[in-house]
């Protein structure tokens, strides 16, 4: 009987702990949460479909560039990554990967302009008209104005 | 997902867990022992590429597979050998009944966490720029100086980190599937049940319940029993190495402080700072042995072996790997702060560390309210009780080397930044607050007060009262309540009564 009465007043102090104030808030929010997108989850689960909603813009920027890399049979591209302060100033939301990150996700070399063998870039991407461009770089003179573009943004 | 791949791996961590718990002569109840073994197996196999990778071998799957048989067999040549004196295992106590509503919300939580795990690819940049960058090239490329060393790395150094995440995120791509990862859950089950286990030792498994769950229910913590990271792993092997310690100043067994100085060490294999921790933790060890009345050259003994063996795991990846293999320069004196004289940081740091994350606006959204009962229970056990007994004196030592210590490594290193380093270097304190739990005087109170009700004797019934209901001359030993089944918890008890 007592192991009733210990058992009862164990599951109201669950049920309380669980259900409201912060801790209610976080096991609703955090953990039951979880179980809402299982059924989706598990109707998706293709690899690249789940890398792509957790790395987000980053991650469909990278393999956006890949496929133009590929598609074009482009050998040993080095991209010049536009930095934080110009995506900014163009009104993109999109985090560009760091370049190891960026290696990561495609397998293709990349630079930030910062780093000496930004000299060695080929391409690059720039914003036109709202959109990502992948763009040729194919003299110094070209190559340094575009670094000063991601200097002053 | 590879599931055979799977249960190799956790067959083969729980034998390597076992297999260093008998080489240590460590022997506790099956669900300490298992817990354990799956805890230590896990950190062990992050060993093995590393390993491969000293003697140039690639590393493959077949290599890795040797390497994990290779160490399964030799860590329990001592088993194997005892095999026939081997105990058969304690019979497993199921639960009370009135522990599995704690039990089944538990277990959602951690269901919760072991599927995002699994479902989602490693997320955080720390581990994009370094472990699980080189950890994926390594599997490409069977050797742990692959080619992400050909990128420009100027913007990180976190493919200098030690390789704890990267030599088990190799492993779990190669046997499970490529996110790796899992072996996150695995430490996180095996230590919840562990410190369940522990709590349950001293208190009334609805308090264990309770404190447990407010432990889990730490927003930012929990956040990282999915997302891989250092800091988690660390705050296990860190508390590991203080429950050993505690283990030996209360028998005074060698093998158990040889044991705490081990797990210290993985701990500092897995964030090299903690050696400085550890040295902050020198005069509770000496403090220890001459209480023990211990001869002065076997204290100085002792102690520099407390620090020699985690010294040993920061010397082995910082001054050898980084050395001699890293194709990239590294120096430690370049992380050190160039301003030494300058105490105004370790203050601010201070400071910060009261005002923002541990007690700040932001705190209960970081850490939940666990500070606060943690805070509240030792104010009421030192203002009312007035005392802490030695196993919480401990614990409380081991929080309060974190508490000075997390600032002052903010002031030696400058890189240990505020909101990511110090914010889950804290984590350290939270399993120890939580044991300290099981020792407030407070709450074992409280349990004690639960305890003696649910194994309460019942009063002799009066004589008068029986004769009424003429049942008179049998009810001088007649029991109201007896339990149904006592347990430990009632054998604790009745046996306190004795």
């Amino acid at each position: 009987m007592k192991n009733v009465i210990l058992f009862v007043a164990a599951c109201m102090i669950m049920l309380m702990l669980a259900s409201t104030g912060f801790y209610g808030d976080w096991f609703h929010n955090k953990v039951l949460n979880t179980f809402d997108d299982f059924s989706s989850q598990t109707d998706s689960m293709d690899i690249s479909y789940r890398e792509r909603i957790r790395w987000d813009g980053g991650y469909s920027f990278a393999t956006g560039v890949t496929k133009y890399f590929a598609d074009n049979k482009i050998k040993n591209p080095l991209l010049l990554l536009p930095s934080d302060k110009y995506m900014k100033a163009n009104k993109s939301n999109i985090r560009v990967p760091e370049p190891i990150i960026f290696y990561y996700f495609t397998g293709y070399q990349s630079v930030q302009y910062t780093d000496s063998n930004a000299k060695k870039a080929n391409y690059t991407v720039l914003i036109r008209n709202n959109k990502f461009a992948l763009v040729p770089i194919n003299t110094p003179q070209e190559r340094d104005g575009i670094i000063n573009l991601f200097k002053h943004g | 997902m590879n599931t055979i791949g799977l249960l190799f791996l956790l067959v083969t961590h729980f034998l390597c867990g076992w297999g260093l718990l008998q080489l240590f002569n460590i022997k506790m109840k099956p669900t300490f022992m298992v817990s354990l073994s799956m805890i230590v197996g896990v950190v062990l196999f992050s060993f093995l590429p590393l390993l491969l990778q000293f003697f140039y071998i690639r590393i493959t799957t077949t290599s890795v597979l040797f390497a994990i048989l290779a160490a399964t067999i030799i860590l329990n040549i001592k088993t194997i050998i005892n095999f026939k004196s081997l105990k058969k295992p304690e019979k497993f106590e199921w639960p009370h009944l009135y522990e599995y509503p704690f039990l089944i919300i538990l277990l959602i939580i951690i269901v919760a966490s072991v599927w995002r795990c699994f479902y989602f690819p490693p997320y955080a940049r720390d581990m994009l720029s370094g472990p699980e960058a080189l950890a994926e090239f390594t599997v490409r490329e069977h050797t742990l100086l692959n080619s992400i060393f050909s990128v420009d790395l100027e913007s990180t150094n976190n493919h200098l980190k030690t390789p704890y995440v990267a030599d088990l995120q190799i492993i779990y791509k190669l046997f499970v599937y490529q996110f790796g990862q899992l072996w996150l859950s695995v430490l996180f089950v095996s230590f919840i049940v562990w410190v369940y286990a522990l709590l349950k030792e001293k208190l009334h498994p609805i308090i264990a319940g309770i404190a447990v769950f407010c432990f889990i229910a730490m927003p930012d913590v929990y956040a990282y029993t999915y997302i891989i990271l250092f800091d988690y792993s660390n705050m296990i092997f860190y508390f590991a190495g203080f429950y050993f310690f505690i283990l030996y100043a209360d028998s005074k067994q060698i093998n158990q402080f040889l044991f705490s100085c081990l797990l210290f060490g993985f701990a500092t294999f897995i964030r090299p700072e903690t050696l400085v921790l550890l040295g902050m933790t020198i005069p509770l060890v000496v403090y220890t042995f001459w209480k023990e009345h211990l001869p002065v050259k076997k204290i100085i003994f002792r102690s520099a072996i407390f620090l020699l063996i985690p010294f040993f795991f920061y010397f082995i990846w910082m001054d050898i790997f980084l050395k001699y293999y890293m194709p990239v320069p590294f120096s430690v004196n370049d992380q050190i702060n160039k301003n030494l004289f300058d105490f105004s940081v370790f203050f601010t740091r201070f400071g910060d560390l009261n005002s923002k994350l541990m007690f700040g606006k932001v705190s209960s959204l970081i850490y939940g309210y666990f500070m606060d009962i943690f805070v509240f229970l030792l104010a009421v056990d030192l203002i009312i009780f007035r005392r802490v007994n030695k196993e919480g004196r401990i614990l409380l030592y081991g929080i309060v080397v974190v508490y000075i210590g997390l600032p002052f490594l903010g002031y030696l290193i400058p890189w240990v930044d505020f909101w990511d380093t110090t914010k889950r270097g804290i984590y350290k304190m939270f399993p120890l607050m939580l044991l300290y739990m099981r020792d407030s005087p407070m709450l074992q109170r409280i349990s004690d007060g639960i305890k003696s009700w649910e194994f309460a004797k019942a009063k002799p019934v009066p004589a008068v009262a029986a004769t009424k209901a003429g049942k008179t001359g049998q009810t001088a030993t007649q029991t109201k309540n007896r339990p149904n089944n006592p347990g430990n918890n009632g054998k604790a008890n009745q046996k306190k009564k004795k």
